[in-house]
């Protein structure tokens, strides 16, 4: 299934390397919403996520022919994405970090919103890490190569994060 | 709750969800094409030109420094044979032997006798106590 959707990635780069946008429905329709989580994980701001996916895209068509010799498309975007904001971040002379986890969980503290504010109070590191996985569907290795860390790094990132979001996902209501 | 179950209650979760659209993105892509470049046939064509117009240019050049050089005559062209070092040395020898002052020189080295110049000036005692011509090197 995953093979599948890099299959009509590639197909859809070698459109996008021929100069024109005709890829880009491919890319959206097999990663919209994951490069937009991501993006929204490392921004904490919605408009932020939305501007950093458009940009993503959008530059996809004047990479040109090199999009032909692109190993791993779904890694290569996720990339595209993290290099988005970190510039947009350097822009702003604000760290990507420090815009997220402001959103206050519901009042309620429960469901969706309880889940998001966790994911957004993790550090960084941890974060990006979660999101990759979780909602992007790469493994550690791939993360590891995107984020430039081991993947024995990725994957330990990975368990101390999800320990912390253990309580956020009702692990303590089971246990009571 | 093992760690699958707890990814897949977090990947159930929507995170966000963009409000942009796929329409939106594929604007914003068209208007940031470069200009497109040349298809591969246009550059080949293009190469092709560009160097047949130099191969062109360069023939002209020799041909018109050939032209130049035609008032000269064919004598011109054909290298001057020029003597090898033996051949030079006995002319010169000819020319001296021819001048008289080395007529002299010549017949006592061929009888073995040192010539009246001291030593040094070109005889010099053998082992065999013969007075023998230097060899010249």
């Amino acid at each position: 299934m995953a093979e599948a959707g890099q299959t009509d990635l590639r197909t859809a780069f070698r459109q996008l390397a021929g100069g024109g946008v005709g890829g880009l429905e491919t890319v959206w329709r097999e990663l919209a919403h994951p490069l937009h989580n991501y993006a929204f994980a490392l921004t904490g701001d919605q408009d932020e996520a939305d501007d950093i996916l458009s940009e993503a895209l959008a530059k996809l068509p004047g990479i040109g022919w090199r999009l032909r010799w692109v190993r791993n498309p779904k890694a290569y975007l996720f990339a595209i994405v993290r290099n988005a904001a970190r510039s947009r971040a350097r822009r702003a002379r604000l760290g990507p970090a420090e815009g997220a986890g402001e959103e206050p969980a519901s009042p309620d503290g429960s469901g969706p919103a309880l889940i998001r504010a966790a994911v957004l109070d993790l550090p960084e590191e941890q974060r990006e890490t979660v999101v990759l996985h979780v909602w992007g569907g790469l493994t550690f290795e791939e993360i590891g190569g995107t984020t430039g860390v081991s993947t024995n790094t990725a994957a330990s990132r990975y368990r101390y994060a999800l320990q912390k979001l253990r309580p956020a996902l009702g692990e303590g209501n089971d246990e009571r | 709750m093992n760690d699958d179950d707890l990814k897949r209650r977090l990947a159930a979760t929507r995170l966000s969800s963009p409000s942009i659209t796929l329409d939106q993105v594929t604007q914003r892509a068209a208007a940031s094409i470069p200009r497109r470049p040349p298809s591969g046939l246009v550059r080949l064509a293009l190469a092709t030109a560009v160097v047949w117009v130099m191969v062109w240019v360069a023939q002209a050049a020799v041909h018109r420094s050939l032209d130049a050089l035609a008032p000269m005559g064919q004598a011109a062209s054909q290298p001057v044979p020029r003597p090898s070092g033996i051949a030079q040395r006995g002319r010169l020898l000819q020319e001296l032997m021819a001048d008289g002052g080395w007529s002299e020189v010549g017949a006592r080295a061929q009888q073995g006798v040192a010539p009246s110049s001291p030593a040094g000036s070109g005889m010099r005692q053998g082992r065999s106590g013969q007075t023998r011509l230097r060899r010249w090197s």
